[in-house]
């Protein structure tokens, strides 16, 4: 369960701008309420086009014998979906055939914004994410459930008890600060930034540089996690422009990166 | 009718039975550009970000490391007339880190401890520690560190290489040419502990080593081979790694 913990003090007195803060920069929760439009997407439902790009990055070792080499294997496609309210009602995505014996194939993305709707019954079973190298097949996840937002999935992970949230008036715009603890004791800071106090335009979550997960046995270092999103205000409301999330990961000696892009082009009001 | 009332009818009978009008296409929506400027780095670095754009930060965490543990498994011997030879089995941890980030100098390093035991003809005892450093140029890669030293061997003959602790720098250089990998090492060092006696000169005891490596997934061949030269003679050792490479 999440607990609260408003604070209106600014930390770091912002730097002054020539427009004056808005009277309600205090107003915590509203800002918090505000920064869902985000998130979750508009009050309405819209259809979206855009492009979308995963890769993972197989790192081998380096040290005195070799500097250490990577190797990218990247599904790319081109996406349409319908976001209902927050609920991705449809997202259909069209993959690129693979080049080469290297071959990262997957059926759906999981994007930041919204929420992903339940599979019909009906369907085939998702295959999860399934590397293929050389002659090799590695199958990295899968799921066709209900998941929300990247985001939101990550917070419900970590499952804090306490967050700390702020505001302050920092260049002409709101940024809503949110410090969600960690169990390493350190903390996954999410940064919304409302320009001219008006609607959300981008959220950047980033992890500490550094962060073990897992259990005793089978630990894994989190590397440079983040997760970004940044919108656009439209006749249609706040939408998704570009998302970001990648994250370098290590464990048992074997380190690896994943990088997903989504880039939001159009969109239209459904029935348009 | 005459022709003309014919013609009439035909016409309004023809404008009576013209066909349907064809349904308009559905009118293509009103499409609102989602494009904006990409102001955010990755994890993974350049590959996924615009490197002519100054706008996107070339982020990533810089240094990877790692620790291993080898089995070891070589041969040593003592090429003199009346010497023997042996092979020597152990194990090797060590702790190797690296640059994550591709640019044109890329800093590595590695610290190994190794610890074997002589059999055959051989007894006795050796063990390793060195530590180094350096950098990667493209594909060469030029490392140096110290390296301590420490054996006792006795062949069957009653030859025998007195306990003694050494320490020396040492200098490693490697080249890597797509697949291979030769490389070569020295080190010279100075008796620091023990009951041996040095060689004459500016160093008490040198060591040169140099070895290739085959990257041929999924896995990399290691051999090397090391000569010792030391007041008891010069000792030779031979070895082959194996290591799995999946990716």
């Amino acid at each position: 369960m999440w607990l609260w913990m408003l604070f209106a003090q600014d930390p770091a007195p912002a730097v002054e701008a020539a427009q004056p803060p808005p009277e309600n920069l205090d107003d915590i929760a509203a800002w918090e309420k505000a920064a869902r439009l985000l998130i979750d997407g508009p009050d309405a439902c819209v259809r979206v086009q855009g492009r979308v790009s995963v890769r993972v990055a197989l790192y081998a070792a380096g040290g005195w014998l070799s500097p250490g080499t990577r190797r990218d294997v990247v599904a790319e496609g081109t996406f349409e979906g319908r976001l209902d309210h927050g609920v991705w009602t449809s997202l259909t995505t069209t993959w690129a055939p693979p080049e080469g014996p290297d071959a990262l194939t997957l059926d759906r993305f999981h994007p930041i914004v919204g929420r992903l709707a339940p599979s019909p019954p009906d369907a085939p079973p998702d295959p999860g994410m399934q590397l293929k190298l050389g002659g090799s097949s590695f199958r990295v996840s899968g799921g066709s459930g209900e998941a929300p937002g990247l985001l939101d999935q990550l917070l419900e992970e970590i499952d804090a008890e306490t967050t700390a949230s702020y505001t302050r008036w920092e260049g002409g715009a709101v940024e809503l600060l949110q410090e969600v603890p960690l169990d390493s004791g350190e903390r996954l800071v999410v940064k919304t930034s409302f320009p001219g106090a008006g609607p959300p335009t981008s959220m950047d979550a980033t992890f500490p540089a550094k962060v073990r997960v897992g259990s005793k046995l089978l630990k894994v270092t989190l590397m440079d996690a983040q997760l970004h999103l940044r919108g656009k205000t439209t006749p249609l409301g706040t939408l998704p422009g570009e998302e970001g999330v990648s994250v370098v990961m290590g464990t048992l000696g074997f380190t690896l990166g994943f990088d997903q892009r989504v880039s939001y082009q159009r969109a239209a009001a459904c029935g348009g | 009718m005459g022709l003309l009332g014919v013609l009439v009818a035909a016409w309004a009978d023809g404008e009576a039975s013209a066909p349907p009008a064809v349904p308009a296409p559905p009118a293509e929506p009103d499409w609102v550009d989602l494009s904006v400027p990409v102001d955010f780095g990755s994890a993974v670095g350049s590959e996924t970000t615009d490197p002519t754009d100054p706008a996107t930060p070339q982020e990533g965490p810089s240094f990877r490391g790692r620790w291993s543990l080898r089995p070891w498994l070589g041969f040593i011997g003592l090429p003199q007339p009346d010497g023997g030879w042996g092979g020597t089995a152990g194990g090797m941890v060590g702790h190797q880190w690296w640059s994550l980030r591709d640019q044109p100098v890329r800093p590595a390093g590695e610290t190994r401890l190794r610890v074997v035991a002589p059999f055959g003809e051989l007894k006795g005892w050796q063990a390793e520690l060195d530590a180094t450093a350096g950098v990667w140029l493209g594909p060469i890669g030029l490392f140096g560190g110290p390296a301590l030293r420490a054996e006792r061997l006795v062949w069957q003959d009653g030859a025998e290489l007195a306990p003694a602790l050494t320490l020396g720098p040492q200098l490693r250089l490697a080249a890597r040419a797509g697949p291979v990998t030769p490389w070569v090492a020295a080190t010279p060092s100075w008796i620091v502990a023990g009951a041996r006696d040095g060689l004459e000169g500016p160093w008490d005891e040198a060591r040169l080593d140099a070895g290739i490596v085959l990257d041929i997934r999924p896995v990399a061949l290691r051999f090397s081979a090391s000569s010792l030269w030391t007041t008891a003679g010069q000792t030779w050792e031979g070895a082959l790694g194996l290591q799995l490479r999946l990716f």
